[in-house]
């Protein structure tokens, strides 16, 4: 090989090397994204299930309480038709239209249904406040929320929230539920003295 | 009766790569129900939230690909990885074949690629400097050597005709001296013919005044004559004989004493001298036949000191010849060995220049492969880390599912 061609197999090499070191930093930088957006995602997963988990007790709840009080479910209805023809005069598609009509059903009984909430750290069982679930692991729904939020934030900011356990860990460590936990336990006890 | 929370969790179970079998020991939904919610699933009478009817059977096909070939869902997630970075790298898979054909061509096995290199850079720059190639090269290479061989076959054979001549030489010189003797001697004897021919002049001079004398002899005998006619009457006949060949008996006298003092001064008899001028006579047909041979054995000597002249001009003429030869083709060889010494010092200049260049781009290849190797390190770190992540979303995604079966 002459000496122009060793120049410009290193020219080749380096440029190929400098395109390599471009690629692993721009992959990188991707997976730094796709990672933070993992980690995102396992909380967000978890924010979804408990909202999904509400949303079903809040659904029978509503149900519950028009089998007993029919009052408003005519405007359930009618919001479930207006949404149902509305849909079918714009898409003509049956399943499309048939899931409007119930989506804003369910809504409605939902809405019905809705309460204030407590969730179980350990095993994220929602449940009505009304129905006495108190002691230790149980939160307020807002409290809980927020520190999820919380930790969807550190997660944005690249925080490894590791596995359920970890989650569960952050959660319990976390100083805003402490604050509420400790806030209700007082409230528990002086509810119980009076 | 199966809840529609169990079949989306048989479902999940399904696309997920579990067995029948599997299916119904964790969620406790029978056979026959599980087959009957799968197939639903399949044809798109029941539906995963968020997940495609028609995505159902192949996902349940990759999940069962990962447990048969024993890979983890994150491996599985690098192995994309992996086939996306060779496709954006321009790398098909059919070519990686072709890659490592590539490698092992250029690194020849039993040949050092040091001295591959080494080799290569040299001829490179022999070529540069010869501005020649190779080939062209290797051409005058071998013109110089036939050239060589020629002329010291041509050495060769002029030693060879010199020594032919140096031979024919001392053969040609034997002969002069053999024929310089010869000479002598016949210079030696046509002086003594020449003194013995003064001499018989001389008698002959002589012979006159002894003519005279006899004339008067003879008167004074003639009267005697008579008286003696009858006494040498018998020799008259001899007497006649030599006055026919002009000879008379003062010739016969005189040559009496010729021979007499040939004979006194030779040491030999007048008998020995006799056969001797005779024979020489005879052999020569007479004195201006011998005094003839004489001349021509001269000029005979002559012609061959000519022709040793003309031999020896042309030996020295061979010798000189020789010399030239000689002196030019130790100039071609010291010019030959001149050229190549500097080629080789700028050769080895010139390589020495090359491998300077070149480590110093292998150096800079080296700081730019360990950056690299640095770059690609962490992102294999983070590849790792977003695979165990990836893994840990799993693992929270089924616990959270399984914890929401369960409350159910």
């Amino acid at each position: 090989m002459t000496s122009d061609g060793w120049e410009n197999t290193f020219k080749d090499l380096q440029q190929l090397l400098g395109r390599t070191r471009s690629q692993a930093e721009q992959g990188c930088a991707q997976l730094k994204v796709l990672r933070m957006q993992v980690e995102c995602y396992k909380i967000a997963f978890l924010i979804d299930q408990v909202h999904a988990r509400r949303r079903a007790l809040a659904g029978g709840r509503g149900l519950q309480a028009f089998k007993k009080d029919s009052t408003g479910l005519g405007a359930i209805l009618g919001e479930a038709a207006i949404n149902l023809i509305g849909t079918a005069l714009i898409t003509q598609n049956k399943s499309e239209v048939l899931s409007a009509g119930l989506g804003a059903a369910n809504k409605g009984l939902q809405n019905r249904g809705e309460t204030a909430w407590v969730v179980n750290l350990d095993s994220f069982i929602v449940a009505p406040r009304a129905s006495n679930f108190l002691g230790p692991g149980w939160v307020e729904w807002p409290g809980l929320i927020t520190a999820l939020e919380q930790l969807k934030k550190g997660a944005e900011n690249g925080e490894p929230m590791g596995d359920l356990h970890n989650i569960k860990k952050s959660l319990m460590d976390s100083k805003l539920l402490i604050f509420i936990i400790s806030i209700r336990n007082i409230d528990t006890k002086s509810n119980s003295m009076t | 009766m199966t809840t529609s929370q169990q079949k989306i969790e048989v479902g999940q179970y399904y696309v997920l790569g579990y067995t029948v079998a599997e299916i119904e020991k964790k969620t406790g939904v029978s056979h026959g129900n599980i087959c009957g919610i799968t197939k639903d699933f399949e044809s798109g009478k029941l539906q995963i939230p968020g997940l495609p009817s028609e995505e159902v059977s192949a996902l349940r096909q990759l999940s069962l690909q990962l447990k048969k070939t024993g890979l983890a869902p994150a491996q599985g997630l690098l192995g994309v990885s992996f086939f996306g970075r060779c496709t954006d790298l321009g790398i098909a898979p059919s070519q990686l074949d072709q890659w490592a054909d590539l490698v092992k061509t250029v690194s020849p096995s039993g040949f050092p690629v040091i001295d591959f290199l080494e080799a290569a850079l040299y001829l490179h720059e022999l070529e540069k400097t010869e501005k020649l190639s190779f080939q062209e090269i290797i051409q005058k290479y071998s013109d110089i050597a036939d050239n060589k061989s020629h002329l010291e076959n041509e050495i060769a054979s002029l030693d060879d005709k010199r020594a032919k001549l140096d031979a024919q030489v001392s053969s040609l010189n034997s002969e002069v001296v053999k024929l310089q003797g010869t000479k002598a001697e016949l210079s030696a004897q046509t002086k003594l013919s020449e003194g013995e021919l003064k001499k018989s002049m001389e008698a002959t001079v002589a012979d006159k005044g002894v003519r005279g004398y006899l004339k008067t002899e003879i008167q004074g005998l003639s009267k005697k004559k008579a008286a003696l006619e009858s006494e040498i009457g018998g020799r008259e006949e001899s007497l006649n004989v030599l006055k026919e060949l002009g000879l008379s008996e003062a010739h016969l006298l005189q040559l009496k004493n010729i021979v007499g003092g040939i004979a006194a001064k030779q040491g030999l008899g007048p008998e020995q001298i006799k056969i001797n001028f005779f024979g020489a006579l005879g052999e020569f047909g007479g004195l201006p036949e011998l005094i003839k041979a004489a001349e021509d054995e001269k000029q005979h000597v002559q012609d061959l000191k000519t022709k040793a002249a003309t031999l020896a001009g042309e030996i020295a003429s061979l010798e000189t010849q020789r010399a030239g030869l000689v002196g030019e083709v130790k100039s071609s060889a010291a010019k030959a060995a001149e050229g190549i010494q500097q080629a080789g010092e700028k050769a080895v200049l010139t390589i020495g220049q090359c491998v300077g260049n070149i480590e110093t781009g292998l150096k800079a290849l080296m700081e730019d492969t360990i950056l690299t190797g640095l770059a690609i390190g962490k992102e294999t770190e983070m590849q790792k880390t977003a695979g165990k992540s990836a893994e840990q979303l799993d693992h929270v995604v089924e616990e959270i599912k399984l914890r929401a079966a369960r409350r159910l």
